[in-house]
């Protein structure tokens, strides 16, 4: 071979390898990194540590005396500083919003009644937090029963509710709040068991900026037994809360308050359930897409599990299980809901004879779809005479350790019986709070080595209420 | 005195005195001072036209100025009665003319006279009779061509301004009496003066150091602000040959000598104040020549420019007495001369209508074109010359609506102000970008002015001119380069076409990456110069080391200057030719490329000092440096320079393709070509391909430029292919190869057809409106204070430099959308690092009050585009999760934008400049929602406005040089905010601000400009020493020797 022709080939095999290498390494997947899919997290979650500031948006509630709804708000620092709360009521679009500014110490929780700041019928109340790590949940009380649950993080241009219902006796109070400057455009649609219900008066609806409007639902959608509510903004975006009030015609009375799901979703958990006499649950799934859909509802009892149901969901319509017609009574459960397409699934629990007169009252709550390593409860028991128990589920497929911390007034301390509590997958643990001591004027952090969802049940508040804990996403280590 | 006298160094007698006048006359006595020096046969028409005039009391003097040959006997063959005076010393015709103060007495006027110009018989009593009449000191005849008299050649002189004579008689102008009256003119030339003796005493005479070429402004000038009046009288008529050997040989052959002489004019006779604005002025425009003279290769006139300065300041002490002497006598302001002046540049205009209507340049422009025309027919018949010339057309087409319409502002080619705002930030000490720096302003802001001062302030036409002119001038210069190394003739050709027909550029224009563009245009000169320092080149050895280096590093300069990463490019070509050299061995020598590989990096950096110096403070200096894309190209994407939505898709396959062929169809030198313009190309590759495939998180420069020598190496294989296949059939071989290469040039057409294609749309898919149109109503807003507008999303449709932070990109611009002045930004450090931080806390959704953040930052609008521009399909939105927090602040409103862009107001913000209660600062700065209550509160600053008392906020980074006053009192300065500038106002007053540093960068620009000239100084150093090697030879050739 003339060194000519080696030169040739040796240019030619150096060219073309290194053209066929770089081809081969692009084609192989295996090596090549993709950069971290952006998730937009939402609805309530801890503040992260660095957060420069974090907002909390409390719709429902009213500060006027004799309101319908009288709102209390819980603002639980988790940090090591001291949080500097900016807490603004805001009254309408040309009303100066009263704005009131508030020190909570480090591990500590405080409570502001809204009437003590600003007394309107309908007040948007908006948390700003500063300084430290906090959480902000709401509650309002009426009607012999109270409703608790965490305020919004986010306004959102969407918001949905399965579980409201119009029958004789009921009332259903949708509220909006537009914090921002600007004024939201929204259309309102119901989905009954019926189908849908669009009226005219609630397309276009305008929620004036700085504003928290109310709809009475029941006004709109008469007597219906399943009502869920779709909010889409057309402009702008708003905070939507729902309340329901029962009194007791149909056998079931009190108040129950959701916070709307900002997202429609295919999974969604429950961790707390239990059929006791006197207390029924009912699961509603509300389809909000144009297509019917199927849902598989897994009932899994602390003891077993029983056969998934299916559920037909039609477009644009609402139905509901009885998740106490399978489950042994006396048998506490968690449910998981899976469908083919998005919807969103909640829960009406109704407590009535024969249980005892304090513990009777209605809750709703739009299910979980996030599972955290660390979540709060704020406050911590609802009131010293509360019954509030704790469930924490493991719907992952590892097993989950968490522990229980209670601050109160800075300091820390662990409840008995709660160092170090082992969570089976697929199972569940459910905690009283008050059997081992809890205070009511603290703030609750569940630890956990593996993602779990936590869940809180108060009765004897009076009333009852059953609502989501608030996970903290960014957590990433174990305790 | 019948014969002319014996030369004498000594004073002519009393009784010998030429103008002494034994017998008292009606008329005033006459001395016509003939200066000669080796006179030629004309003198004898002169003198016999001097003594044929009518005027009765005329005697002439004949003042030689050291002739070779006595021209006494010459003198009394064709004038008896002169009188001829001869100094030995050689000296010029200022001097020389002198010299009639002392040996001419009683004389009323004095008639000064070349001696190459026939006067009519009535010319001196015309010239007499009005200077009586209108009581005139000097005066001058309309002078005509000597063979030609219908030919005007001057009736009367004006100046500009920065005394450049204007004569407003265009070259050829026939006489047709349109100039016959008399009036008052700024001056009259030499060739023929009348001057009232009494005067020429008083001035002085002639100034010696303005001749040639301002003597006789310089007199006249000296006259005018004497309060005498100078006229022309059109009806006394000279003819004149222009071949004085004193003059008009002097000065044709001494350029520099000219412009030194109206430059002295200018410094002595004008007054003080006019001196304060017209040597800045005079100054910059000489500059500017000297550059435009350097374009043109006409370094003997930017080198008379130069001496003509240096001159004059070495001689600044025997100016400023001449000039003490000349104002001493000043009667006449400025001011009342104007009249007599033109406005504008007189040497434009002259230079206008020289160039575009002389006659005998048309003439010889037709003759040229003629032969022109034959030669290029014959040429063009070509097929090279045909595709070149279809490329071409293809180009003018697909630019069709850049150059009649605009070039959009996308990506990185924001608007360019006018040429004092680009000046005013190019010489400022403060940078107004981000928060605002006491940072170097970026070199290519000088560029710019420089670029819109050549053409006239029409910076946007500079701007068109640079970004269209790109794409041809690029494919000029791999023409040039390909021709080097392929050899004259299709193979360069192709070589070029297939550098002009890569979608890279189009790309590049599509998406306004304007370093890429200039790389692309730069590449192959700074490749060229950097092979020949190495040797590479043996059919292009360098002559001048130094020079060629010099040349190379003001291309890789220039490069740098508008995109930073291009300054290690040799470096990347260098390691390219070393790698190369592992492979394939060939002429040049490593060491000798790597020394002009250092030289040439080291000089480029020289001369854009103080720049750089920017890029070694602390902060962002990566993103500074234009590191802020990511790319995520596959490998095929690359190869294909399928970098934008111009391309050929999978045909961009076949210059690659193409490429390849060389490898197999050469050999020899080629084959060595062939595999360094391959290793270029690979490593050029690999910069792009590497990070977007293992590292897709980090950040690089645009890819449109990074893959510009990859394009380069690429089109130089196509043509070493085109060579080899030539060679082959030349050979008579016949094989595989000549199918594969027919095969080859076949499938260049899909590259072709594509890039025609893309012309079709005329604008390479470049936006036809831009955001900056949008948005232009943000100008109007500034009546309610200074603002800023962030720019946020994602870096690929930002038209600004963006800063990068996770995945979102951000820019900040003043008082609207923006513009060139904002390019380039420092490394982000200190205060700039809080937009920064309030973009992390957007991007994190840790905030629901970024508004208030940004709000003492003067961040009025929030700008989101999802598209580089209105109308385009294509988006590129911003991270969900930005969008979903921006539409979570609490203090943003969003406004009605145009399609593809969220805008968003910032209800929290405050002006730049603004006053607020003190209290309002003070809460501020303890609680970070604090700018919530300032911005309720804050009132803007304007100029001129009084404002009432309080704090004043001056939204630019803290810097204790920064003065704010109201009337004359100084307000205490402290930060406020933790980074901005505050002042406290005791009373109601207005307030301006001053950045008191200024005067630190003045003498960096000087700087700068003396590194450029230093620079140039060196490169001409070289260019004379060839001049005057060759200059022999040349003259050999004018006279015919062999």
């Amino acid at each position: 071979m003339s060194s000519a022709r080696r030169g040739r080939i040796i240019v030619i095999v150096v060219v073309l390898g290194c053209l066929l290498l770089a081809a081969f390494l692009d084609r192989s997947g295996a090596s090549n990194p993709t950069r971290a899919a952006t998730f937009v997290a939402l609805g309530p979650r801890v503040p992260a540590p660095d957060a420069a500031e974090a907002a909390w948006y409390c719709a429902e509630g009213t500060s006027d005396p004799g309101g319908r709804a009288d709102e209390r708000l819980f603002i639980g620092n988790i940090g090591h500083r001291t949080a500097h709360a900016r807490i603004t009521v805001m009254s309408g679009p040309d009303a100066v919003p009263t704005v009131r500014a508030l020190d909570v110490g480090a591990g500590s929780l405080a409570t502001v009644r809204v009437a003590d700041i600003l007394a309107v019928p309908e007040p948007g109340v908006l948390v700003e937090v500063t300084g430290a790590q906090a959480v902000v949940t709401h509650s309002i009380i009426s009607n012999g029963d109270a409703g608790i649950g965490p305020c919004a993080r986010d306004a959102a241009p969407e918001w949905h509710f399965a579980a409201g219902t119009t029958v004789r006796g009921a009332q259903v109070w949708l509220a909006l709040f537009n914090p921002f400057a600007d004024d939201a455009i929204v259309d309102i649609a119901f989905l009954t068991d019926g189908g849908p219900l669009a009226p005219g008066e609630l397309q276009g609806f305008v929620v004036p900026g700085h504003s928290r409007v109310t709809v009475p639902v029941h006004d709109q959608a008469r007597r219906d037994a399943l009502v869920g509510t779709e909010v889409t903004a057309r402009r702008g975006r708003v905070v939507a809360e729902q309340s329901e009030v029962l009194d007791g015609t149909d056998g079931r009375q009190g108040l129950a308050l959701s916070i709307g799901a900002p997202e429609l979703a295919r999974h969604w958990e429950f961790p707390n359930g239990t059929i006791v006499a006197g207390r029924t649950e009912t699961l509603v799934v509300a389809n909000p897409q144009d297509t019917p859909t199927t849902a598989t509802v897994r009932t899994r009892l602390d003891g077993g599990a029983l056969e998934p149901e299916i559920v037909n969901v039609p477009a644009r319509t609402a139905v509901s299980v009885d998740l106490g017609r399978r489950v042994p009574p006396g048998i506490g459960f968690s449910v998981a809901v899976q469908s083919r397409a998005p919807v969103v699934a909640e829960t009406l629990t109704a407590l009535v004879a024969p249980v005892p007169a304090n513990a009777r009252g209605i809750a709703t709550t739009v299910g979980e779809t996030r599972a955290a390593r660390r979540w709060v409860l704020a406050p911590s028991r609802v009131s010293a005479t509360s019954i509030d128990l704790v469930a924490v589920l493991n719907n992952g497929r590892t097993p989950a350790t968490f522990r229980l911390r209670v601050l109160r007034g800075g300091k820390e301390s662990v409840p008995p019986d709660t160092r170090k509590v082992l969570v089976a997958p697929g199972k569940r643990v459910v905690l009283d709070l008050g059997r081992r001591q809890v205070p009511p004027d603290g703030v609750v952090v569940v630890d956990s080595t593996a993602p779990v969802i936590v869940e809180r049940e108060s009765s004897a508040i009076p009333g009852i209420s059953v609502s989501s804990a608030i996970p903290d996403l960014a957590w990433p280590s174990s305790p | 005195m019948d014969s002319a006298p014996p030369p004498s160094d000594g004073p002519i007698r009393d009784s010998e005195t030429p103008g002494e006048v034994s017998e008292p006359l009606a008329v005033p006595p006459v001395v016509a001072v003939v200066v000669t020096k080796d006179p030629g046969p004309w003198l004898e028409e002169t003198l016999e036209s001097l003594g044929a005039s009518d005027y009765p009391a005329l005697t002439v003097l004949v003042l030689d100025a050291g002739s070779t040959v006595d021209p006494t006997a010459r003198v009394a063959g064709a004038l008896p009665g002169a009188f001829v005076r001869r100094l030995r010393q050689e000296q010029g015709f200022a001097a020389v003319a002198n010299d009639a103060l002392e040996v001419v007495k009683g004389a009323t006027f004095l008639l000064f006279c070349h001696d190459d110009v026939v006067l009519d018989r009535s010319a001196v009593r015309l010239l007499v009779e009005e200077g009586y009449r209108s009581n005139a000191a000097i005066l001058g005849p309309k002078i005509v061509d000597y063979d030609r008299p219908e030919v005007l050649l001057e009736v009367g002189l004006a100046i500009d301004r920065l005394g450049v004579p204007h004569s407003g008689i265009e070259p050829g102008e026939l006489d047709q009496e349109q100039h016959d009256a008399v009036r008052d003119v700024f001056f009259v030339s030499s060739p023929v003066m009348l001057v009232r003796s009494d005067l020429f005493a008083e001035l002085g005479g002639f100034d010696p150091h303005t001749f040639p070429g301002a003597e006789d402004l310089d007199l006249c000038w000296r006259a005018r602000i004497a309060g005498a009046r100078v006229l022309v009288v059109p009806d006394a008529r000279v003819r004149h040959r222009r071949e004085d050997t004193m003059h008009d040989q002097s000065q044709a052959v001494s350029p520099a000598a000219a412009q030194r002489s109206r430059l002295r004019a200018l410094l002595k006779s004008a007054s003080g104040w006019s001196l304060l604005y017209l040597v800045p002025i005079a100054l910059f425009l000489a500059v500017v020549e000297v550059i435009a003279f350097l374009v043109t290769r006409r370094r003997d006139r930017a080198s008379a420019l130069i001496g003509a300065w240096t001159w004059n300041l070495r001689n600044l002490r025997e100016l400023r007495k001449s000039r003490r002497a000349a104002q001493a006598l000043r009667r006449v302001p400025d001011v009342d001369l104007r009249s007599l002046q033109v406005r504008g540049s007189a040497r434009v205009s002259g230079y206008l209508v020289g160039s575009l209507r002389a006659e005998d340049r048309m003439r010889s422009l037709s003759e040229r074109s003629r032969s022109a025309a034959g030669n290029a027919s014959t040429r063009l018949r070509g097929p090279a010359a045909i595709a070149a010339l279809v490329f071409a057309f293809l180009l003018l087409v697909g630019s069709r609506s850049l150059i009649l319409g605009r070039v959009a502002v996308v990506g990185q080619l924001p608007r360019w102000p006018g040429v004092s705002g680009l000046l005013a930030s190019f010489t400022s000490a403060w940078r107004y970008v981000d928060l605002g720096s006491a940072t170097q302003a970026p070199t290519q802001l000088g560029v710019f002015s420089v670029l819109g001062t050549l053409t006239l302030g029409a910076t946007g036409l500079a701007r068109t001119i640079v970004v269209v002119g790109a794409l041809p001038f690029g494919v000029f210069g791999a023409w040039r380069l390909a021709r080097r190394i392929t050899g004259p003739g299709s193979a360069a050709v192709v070589s070029a076409l297939a550098y002009g027909i890569n979608p890279l550029p189009r790309n590049a224009l599509a998406a306004g990456r304007f370093g890429a563009l200039v790389l692309y245009a730069l590449l192959p000169f700074i490749v060229s110069g950097l092979l020949r320092l190495g040797g590479y080149l043996p059919d292009s050895p360098v002559r001048r080391w130094w020079r060629t280096v010099i040349v190379t590093s003001a291309l890789v300069a220039l490069t740098t200057a508008a995109w930073p990463p291009a300054l290690l490019l040799p470096i990347v070509v260098a390691l390219a030719l070393a790698l190369a050299q592992l492979i394939a061995k060939g002429a040049g020598s490593l060491g000798r490329l790597w020394k002009a590989t250092l030289a040439v990096t080291g000089v480029g950096l020289v001369l854009l000092l103080p720049w750089p110096l920017v890029y070694l403070r602390a902060g962002d200096r990566l993103a500074a440096l234009g590191f802020a894309f990511r790319n995520d190209l596959d490998f095929s994407q690359v190869l294909r320079f399928q970098t934008g939505p111009n391309g050929a898709g999978a045909g961009g396959w076949v210059i690659a393709g193409a490429a390849l062929l060389v490898l197999v169809l050469a050999s020899g030198p080629r084959l060595v070509w062939a595999t360094r313009a391959w290793v270029l190309a690979l490593l050029s590759i690999a910069f792009v391909w590497v990070p977007a495939r293992f590292y897709p998180d980090s950040l690089m420069p645009a890819v449109e430029g990074l893959l510009v020598p990859a394009a380069l190496g690429i089109s130089l294989a196509v043509g070493l292919g085109v060579a080899a296949f030539i060679e082959d059939v030349r050979r008579f071989h016949f094989g595989w190869r000549q199918v594969a290469a027919v095969g080859g040039a076949i499938a260049l057409s899909f590259p072709i057809l594509a890039f025609a294609v893309d012309a079709t749309g005329g604008r390479w898919h470049m936006p036809a409106s831009d955001w900056n149109q949008n948005l232009s109503w943000m100008r109007s807003e500034d009546a309610s204070g200074q603002f800023r507008v962030l720019w946020l999303g994602n870096p690929q449709v930002l038209p600004v430099d963006p800063i990068v932070h996770g995945d979102v990109g951000y820019g900040i611009t003043n008082d609207g959308p923006g513009d060139v002045r904002t390019s380039l930004p420092p490394p982000s450090a200190g205060a700039a690092t809080r937009v920064g931080a309030a973009v992390d806390l957007l991007r994190e959704r840790a905030s629901n009050r970024v508004g208030a953040l940004l709000g003492p930052m003067g961040v009025r609008y929030l700008a989101v585009p999802e598209r580089p521009g209105p109308g385009i399909e294509r988006t590129e939105p911003a991270p969900a999760a930005l969008l979903v927090a921006l539409t979570e602040q609490l203090d943003l409103v969003r406004l009605e934008g145009p399609p593809g862009m969220a805008i968003y107001e910032n209800r929290a913000w405050i002006p730049g400049a603004a006053v607020l209660p003190k209290a309002a600062i003070t809460s501020a700065v303890a609680d970070p929602l604090g700018p919530l209550s300032a911005s309720a509160v804050a009132k803007p600053v304007l100029e001129g406005t009084p404002v009432r008392r309080g704090s004043i906020l001056w939204s630019q980074s803290y810097d204790s040089a920064w003065k704010a006053t109201s009337g004359a009192a100084t307000l205490p300065h402290r930060r406020v905010f933790g980074w901005a500038n505050g002042y406290d106002l005791e009373r109601r007053g207005t307030v301006s601000f001053a950045y008191t540093n200024q005067w630190l960068r003045y003498p960096l620009v000087v700087l700068e400009l003396v590194l450029i000239v230093g620079a140039w100084l060196l490169w001409r150093g070289s260019a004379r020493f060839n001049w005057r090697r060759r200059r022999p030879a040349r003259a050999d050739s004018e006279t015919g020797n062999p």
